[in-house]
């Protein structure tokens, strides 16, 4: 207290030695007497070896497990110190150095304002990641100083400050650190004399949320949001700023206008209803800066769900695909992009939201895209706000070339520009665009452009490309009706009875049949099906004990498929005034594969009987230019 | 001009302050009445800031605008009048060192002093003070020789009772100015508190200044003790001097601020008291 004592007055000695006991004994320091009954207050943690039994090495998975080591030559003090070796890039021992330290039960550490130890490194660099907090439980506390430590290659003395030491009551979380090497090399550090201490000179606080800045956004009835960008600053003794990121908990949170959206304990935003709030946040009692006012525009209108099958997608952003690995949604790339993105998620559905937009790229070069097989590149675009007349929304899609990668001469690109009377104020469009580049074996990235107008925030969704092929490349579902039960009249997992003809003469006359094999599947395919009969008039079919029929079909690109099924009757020959038939049509039926049709014969209305089944007739929309495949016909019960 | 608040204090009480102060003291654990009295104990002056407002004009004059070359130091700020730079408020002087654009300058703080109102040679002079804090703040408490008119400075002399910089939030100085030991080359001392600093509590600036002595402390620490045999130049303190109280922006003593210097910045002051020799 009395650092220049050595100053005083003989005559005034005595006094000012009354006096110093006085305010000695005012003191309010944390001492060993004053411990109440609670959890020990002991803020040391490593001086000369670790100060309790309890205190758990926990080396983080992936990092070098003997980073951490007890060095009794190099020491600040005392006898020994920590010694912490961050292995080279490559090192078969572990990628980095990280570990947590940590108590099986807590401490009070609420009388001390800062964590503070001794340290030098091997080399002057930069720690990546230290604090404490971590205890290997909810890490409810943590702390991390922002900007990593920055190490001298002499002892120092090191402050990381504690971000409300009220709230450390019952710690466990005594010091954590990662560490990696830099330009390919390990380094060696150390520590000592780690302790937590009352400075009493780690002063005004100044917390923050979301960086400090006042933001704005727009959202949803059900999108998930947090509170993020949580710091605490003070100034320490040395006169400097020190800022820690400090977890949700050191901080209260308040919505405004908690009809609105409500905010909890971790910073989470649970938006319920239209309307404005305002969060804001105290850390100690001090209103932190920053502060997030939120619309939400009511009830979010999902894009639409979409319908292809996921064999013939390649998904860059969808949740109705899984998607390839992307690179990045936004590359922020300087000097000129102003585009900012504000993604969010509304009941599941991830949503991309770029703002401020001027051009923005989304990029999936590791590995690149081989859309040979695919047709289409499908966006789904949502214009919150005024659309103006004079959007333009240009899309490019490039082909990396056979580098791989973005640039080196061999890049192609194809572009289209979506106009304002293609989009939706306030609503979704969906866009498939053909992909007319001649190489698409390496595509990589897709660059939107604002050419137009006004057209500074959109959404997308469910980016994908999407291809039919041209035949089946799986086999038709194998059946599973019991044979007893089936009479087959194609299909390689039944016997199969007498069919005289799987194309007659009548069929319509563009219509090709062949026999094809699918992944070794025997499978009928016709060609430019306009309408084809298969006739069992040799042995008419009996299935009068059955109750369906069955057949899978594939099309590439096939609008409606009818079948019509036709008894001869009891003189169980083509007409005599006793046949009777039927046609089912199936519209819209799903492309690019397989469709498991397995119609009751109910459903056949008009056919009277079905004890002389002799005809079978199919027929494909769009007439005579549709390929259609066929597998699996039988009549089952 | 002088003693216009004068104290009468009861002579047994202030004879027995040594013993009974220090009784006192033990009972209620305040540090506010801890000062070493030697021989002054006899309030010329005190203001306690109890009337809000501007300061009172029987003590305090401004000093206003940027002086020659920032009042000698390269400061930056603008010395205002203006409630927004300085104001009597909750008991307390507020001097508010403030960035803003004003009449050229890019800050704006305020500075006060006793010339012509209060002027004292001799004597115990100490006020009660919670800093500003961040980098390119010069909080100041100090004296002045009333005869700069006529002499100039620094034959004038100059006593600087507490200065701090900004940056050294644990860390206040004191300094002697005299012909020959002026400007960058004063007499000068610092005292740094240990886990404390002068921006979170306040703290008592003080000297006990006496023929051939001017003695320094904080708080009850006398840390430093000037007689003519320290300074390396004329002894030029036996005449009366007056107060001054400033919020300096930058200046040759502390730089200028950066980028993570809050503003505004305020330095409060509980009172202002100044005691003579009871036998004067």
């Amino acid at each position: 207290m009395m650092k220049n004592r050595k100053n005083m007055f003989a005559k005034i000695t005595l006094l000012l030695g009354l006096v110093f006991m006085v305010v000695v004994s005012c003191d309010r320091d944390l001492s060993e007497d004053a411990e109440l009954a609670g959890l020990p207050t002991n803020g040391d943690i490593f001086i000369d070896g670790f100060t309790s039994g309890d205190l758990n090495y926990a080396p983080y998975a992936g990092s070098y497990l003997e980073a951490f080591t007890v060095d009794t030559e190099t020491k600040y003090e005392g006898n020994a110190g920590m010694r912490f070796d961050v292995p080279n890039v490559g090192d078969p021992n572990g990628a980095f150095a990280g570990a947590a330290f940590f108590l099986n039960s807590g401490r009070d550490l609420s009388g001390y304002d800062a964590l503070t130890f001794w340290a030098k490194g091997s080399e002057a660099r930069t720690i990546n990641s230290i604090g404490f907090g971590q205890d290997f439980g909810e890490n409810k506390y943590e702390a991390e100083l922002s900007g990593g430590l920055q190490l001298t290659t002499f002892w120092r003395k090191y402050t990381i400050p504690i971000p409300d030491p009220s709230k450390l009551t019952d710690e466990r979380g005594m010091f954590w650190y990662a560490e990696g090497a830099e330009n390919g090399t390990g380094f060696t550090f150390w520590i000592d004399e780690l302790q937590f201490e009352n400075l009493g000179t780690i002063a005004q606080p100044r917390p923050s949320i979301l960086g400090g800045i006042d933001d704005t956004q727009q959202s949803f009835i059900g999108a998930g949001l947090t509170i993020i960008g949580l710091t605490q600053t003070f100034n320490l003794e040395s006169g400097i700023d020190r800022t820690v990121a400090a977890a949700p908990a050191y901080f209260e949170f308040t919505s405004s206008n908690p009809n609105v959206a409500t905010v909890n304990e971790f910073g989470v935003v649970n938006i319920i209803a239209g309307g404005t709030t305002v969060i804001t946040a105290t850390l100690g009692g001090l209103d932190a800066a920053g502060s997030l006012t939120l619309e939400s525009l009511g009830d979010f209108s999902q894009a639409p769900t979409p319908t292809q099958d996921q064999a013939n997608v390649i998904s860059i952003f969808s949740d109705a695909y899984t998607n390839v690995p992307v690179d990045f949604f936004n590359g922020f790339w300087q000097p000129f992009q102003t585009t900012l993105s504000e993604d969010f998620v509304v009941n599941g559905d991830n949503i991309l939201n770029y703002t401020n937009f001027n051009f923005v790229g989304n990029q999936f070069s590791n590995p690149t895209v081989n859309a040979s097989d695919m047709s289409f590149a499908h966006f789904d675009v949502f214009i919150p706000g005024t659309l103006d007349p004079g959007a333009q929304l240009k899309i490019t899609i490039r082909d990396f070339g056979v580098d791989g990668a973005d640039g080196g001469g061999d890049d192609t690109n194809m572009s289209t520009t979506l106009v304002s009377s293609g989009l939706t104020e306030g609503g979704w469009s969906s866009f498939d665009i053909p992909l007319t580049l001649a190489n698409k074996d390496n595509l990589g990235l897709f660059i939107y452009e604002n050419n137009g107008t006004n057209l500074t925030n959109f959404y997308l969704d469910n980016i994908y490309f999407w291809g039919v092929p041209s035949s089946p490349t799986v086999a038709a579902p194998t059946p599973t009706d019991p044979a007893a039960n089936v009479i087959s009249l194609f299909s390689d997992t039944y016997t199969d009875v007498t069919v005289d003809t799987w194309r007659t003469p009548w069929s319509a006359a563009a219509t090709i049949f062949e026999d094809v094999t699918v992944a070794g599947n025997a499978t009928k395919k016709y060609t430019d099906l306009g309408f084809v009969g298969i006739e069992t008039t040799s042995t008419t079919v009996d299935a009068s004990a059955m109750t369906h029929f069955h057949l899978d079909v594939w099309s590439p690109d096939f609008t409606s498929f009818n079948i019509k099924l036709v008894d001869f009757g009891a003189d169980n020959a083509f007409g005599g005034g006793d046949d009777s038939e039927h046609e089912v049509s199936i519209p819209n039926p799903n492309q690019g594969e397989w469709v498991s049709l397995d119609i009751p014969l109910s459903s056949f209305t008009g056919l009277t009987s079905t004890s002389n089944i002799a005809q079978y007739v199919l027929v494909g929309q769009p007439f005579e230019t549709t390929d259609v495949f066929i597998d699996n016909m039988y009549f089952r019960n | 001009m002088k003693l216009i608040y004068k104290l009468k204090l009861n002579g047994l009480l202030v004879s027995c302050f040594l013993i009974i102060g220090c009784s006192f003291i033990l009972l209620n654990c305040s540090t506010d009445e801890t000062q070493t009295v030697t021989t002054f104990t006899q309030i010329s002056m005190q203001d306690e800031f109890s009337t809000d407002g501007a300061p009172d004009a029987r003590v305090w004059r401004y000093d206003i605008g940027t002086g020659d070359n920032g009042w000698g130091n390269n400061e930056l700020q603008y010395y205002t009048d203006r409630p927004e730079n300085i104001k009597v408020e909750d008991g307390m002087l507020h001097m508010i060192a403030r960035q803003e654009s004003f009449m050229g300058s890019s800050y704006t703080s305020a500075r006060i002093l006793t010339k012509g109102k209060f002027e004292q040679q001799y004597g115990r002079f100490e006020a009660r003070i919670q800093l500003p804090w961040g980098q390119g703040l010069w909080p100041a408490f100090w004296l002045l020789g009333a005869n700069i008119d006529e002499v100039g400075w620094p034959q004038c002399g100059e006593i600087d009772i507490m200065e701090n910089r900004g940056s050294e939030p644990t860390i206040a100085s004191s300094a002697v100015h005299g012909p020959g030991y002026s400007g960058g080359n004063p007499i000068f001392k610092q005292y740094e508190l240990q886990n404390d600093r002068f921006d979170t509590g306040f703290h008592i600036f003080g000297i006990e200044w006496g023929p051939e002595y001017i003695n320094f402390y904080i708080d009850d620490v006398l840390y430093n003790q000037i007689t003519p045999e320290d300074v390396t130049g004329e002894w030029v303190y036996d005449h009366p001097f007056y107060i001054i109280m400033n919020v300096a922006v930058g200046g040759n003593f502390g730089g200028p601020p950066n980028q993570d210097t809050v503003f505004p910045q305020t330095m409060l002051v509980d009172y202002v008291r100044v005691y003579e020799n009871s036998n004067n």
